[in-house]
């Protein structure tokens, strides 16, 4: 049903109205690259390409939240680096860059992947994943990973109104550098809990739909608009610069 | 015909059975109401039969549960013919919107795309939510998202349907719609399952009644005995006639002591105005009801009236109160995000005092607010662990525990049984006498009677 898959194109959050299969495709070649290259001049660039395109699709205060996140990841993840280094000696002779590339890895799967998760409709991925033939056993749990996004950030609203509620009056800065393990408590305690808790309701939801690896969701062809085509070919563009970045780098 | 024979079921996390021994049958075209105090085993029974267990939930299951000589071993074949709506709608949603929900449901039953999406729109307007049919579902109310699932339910046509409080969140109209709705689906052969503390909706659609306490089976049989008083209060149950709050004085509008809204006007981005030029008084020391159909805009009210959210224009008053006193405390109706320690005592004793390091008793005062909300023997409890009533009943508790001068409670009794429901009204009308302002949303008309003092209605529907 090409028709269909055009009607479904939501059209308020897809500003560069690109089809499911095309996000899908950026996706895919983003990460894949980014494990593929380990020049950190290759890799800086896929990660300002892709940062473009998710600035593009996605909204500030969304990226803010996530980078947040991200950024407070990367610095425990740094610290207990810096922990271990200290018991280990051949751990401190690694160049700081080879700390960071990791990072900057997954920020490219993070540009491309919020994107896909927050801008496709469920029915949209679903009847991609069936015209492109993805065996059940990836098509359900990457359906379902992708519908954790934006729940994530549906709890993180609700908890953040929560608290602001809950602390009216008292829930100045100040209050929480006083308090940072009572932050620690209703914060990201309930967060956890929320995640588990959001991700056995998927799971159930999935369950009672009868959504399972053999669900077939059938085919139709694969139409591509002129974005869709632009968007592929500046994503080839900006891998092959990134790769010759590269090889230029390490002459 | 479902056959249900010796099911018990014990919890992995407890040593007591929460089903003991449940025996029925169910033909097509009946429907069955299943009732009984908080914490009977009601949902459990409902999700149980919806095939969940042993699977996700965990625990021991012993009997059996037949369908057309099919048991729930199959989860695809088994969900192609029972359909669950869970208490909490919101955990149910797959999809993003409101449309894709139902297309989704289709399309994971084996409808085609154009079959699906015919049969979705179908689907939305026999339930006159074909206004939101573009909308996020993370932006609905809690009675559009009851309304949404109900739509995808219905529209995959199962053979046995379970509806656990679909009354919950529901306003008296949309309720008796929906009794006919289902009136109409039983009638074509479908067997219905419904657990509820809310009777009086129920009377046209149910002739047979299971009445769990403890999860033990204390009466099965028809309607009549739910008729006599003294049975309903042994149990706890709720009244079987709907009661109307017509004699109840309309809340006041403009300045005057408590706290006012002043013409306002609200839209949330990009969408239609929610609120337009609205007036209302919720008077200090009196418990104001807001009632009005699902969507009309309830809960924003509240919303902007405790500041999570900013009219586009308009004002709200706090008349005579110091400025730091000047806000207001909401309890949602998802209680989940609003628990954060690790005992149910230390939620209350946070309350009473915010940043103040965490003891390892409760204080006298917490416990004695727990005493009060009959919540005292779940002290040591994990709060994330308590039955949805009791979480209710908690955050309310913890929404007093702290003096504030505007109180909004949104459907405080959704899943609360009979005493339970006396139980709120008291500390709602205690906390009005104390001088704050309440104000309780909600489509409960027995909550309104036993503790309003005034009621707004905030009209009809704008669709």
């Amino acid at each position: 049903m090409p028709g269909l898959s055009r009607k479904f194109r939501s059209s308020a959050t897809n500003r560069l109205n690109l089809a499911p299969e095309t996000r899908l495709l950026l996706t895919f070649l983003a990460s894949l690259f980014s494990l593929i290259f380990s020049s950190g001049l290759s890799l800086g660039i896929l990660a300002l390409v892709s940062a473009v395109y998710m600035l593009l699709e996605v909204r500030p205060k969304a990226v803010i939240i996530v980078y947040l996140a991200f950024a407070v990841m990367a610095a425990i993840a740094l610290s207990c680096l810096k922990i271990i280094s200290l018991f280990v000696p051949v751990m401190r002779e690694q160049p700081l860059s080879a700390a960071f590339l990791p990072f900057v890895r997954m920020s490219i799967s993070l540009n491309v992947i919020l994107p896909l998760a927050l801008n496709s409709k469920l029915s949209e991925l679903a009847n991609t994943l069936g015209r492109l033939k993805f065996p059940g056993i990836i098509k359900l749990p990457l359906i379902i990973t992708i519908r954790f996004i934006p729940t994530f950030f549906n709890d993180l609203q609700l908890l953040r109104e929560a608290v602001a509620i809950r602390f009216r009056g008292l829930s100045g800065p100040l209050f929480w550098l006083r308090h940072p393990l009572l932050l620690w408590r209703v914060f990201f305690m309930p967060l956890v809990v929320r995640l588990i808790r959001s991700a056995d309701d998927l799971a159930i939801a999935a369950e009672l739909k009868g959504l399972s690896a053999s669900t077939d969701f059938g085919g139709g062809k694969i139409l591509l608009a002129n974005s869709d085509k632009i968007a592929l070919c500046l994503t080839t563009i900006s891998i092959s610069m990134a790769y010759m970045a590269g090889q230029l780098s390490a002459l | 015909m479902l056959k249900v024979q010796s099911l018990t079921f014990t919890h992995a996390a407890s040593n007591l059975p929460a089903v003991i021994d449940a025996n029925f049958e169910l033909e097509p075209g009946r429907a069955l109401l299943v009732t009984g105090p908080s914490g009977g085993g009601k949902s459990t029974l409902l999700s149980l039969l919806a095939g969940l267990a042993p699977g996700f939930l965990k625990g021991k299951l012993t009997g059996s549960i037949v369908l057309d000589g099919r048991s729930p071993q199959d989860p695809g074949l088994w969900a192609e013919n029972v359909g669950l709506m869970t208490q909490n709608p919101e955990s149910q949603f797959l999809a993003g919107s409101v449309l894709d929900e139902i297309y989704l449901t289709l399309r994971c039953r084996g409808k085609t795309g154009p079959q699906a999406q015919q049969a979705a729109e179908e689907r939305l307007s026999a339930l006159g939510i074909s206004d939101i049919r573009d909308q996020s579902v993370f932006k609905l109310s809690e009675g559009q998202k009851q309304k949404v699932i109900l739509a995808a339910l219905t529209a995959l046509k199962p053979k046995v349907l379970l509806l656990d409080e679909p009354s919950a969140n529901l306003d008296p109209e949309a309720l008796v719609s929906l009794s006919q709705t289902l009136k109409m689906l039983v009638s074509e052969g479908l067997s219905l399952i419904i657990a509820d503390h809310r009777l009086a909706w129920l009377r046209p659609v149910c002739q047979d009644i299971l009445v769990l306490n403890n999860g033990q089976t204390v009466y099965r049989g028809g309607f009549s005995p739910l008729e006599d008083d003294n049975f309903r209060s042994h149990l706890g149950l709720r009244a079987v006639t709907l009661s109307s709050f017509d004699n109840l004085p309309k809340a006041p509008m403009g300045s005057g002591p408590g706290v006012w809204v002043d013409n306002l006007t609200f839209s949330y981005r990009g969408g239609p105005p929610i609120l337009e030029d609205l007036n209302l008084r919720v008077d200090y020391d009196k418990v104001t009801a807001v009632v009005g159909p699902s969507g009309r805009g309830k809960t924003t009210v509240a919303r902007v009236m405790c500041g999570l959210e900013k009219p586009q224009s308009g004002r709200v008053v706090f008349q005579d109160a110091p400025l730091k006193e000047a806000y207001g405390t909401v309890v949602l109706q998802n209680t989940d995000h609003q628990l954060y320690m690790p005992k149910v005592s230390s939620e209350i004793d946070l309350a009473l005092a915010p940043g103040k390091k965490s003891r390892p008793t409760p204080t006298p005062k917490a416990l004695e607010i727990l005493e009060a909300y009959g919540l005292c023997h779940l002290a040591d409890r994990h709060p994330q662990s308590l039955s949805g009533g009791e979480k209710q009943r908690l955050a309310v508790a913890v929404g007093l525990a702290r003096p504030t001068k505007l109180l909004v409670l949104d459907e405080p009794t959704s899943g609360l049984d009979g005493l339970n429901l006396k139980l709120m009204s008291n500390q709602i009308n205690l906390a009005a006498q104390r001088g704050t302002a309440v104000m309780v949303i909600t489509h409960d008309s027995e909550l309104v009677n036993l503790a309003a003092n005034q009621v707004f209605d905030m009209g009809p529907s704008p669709s």
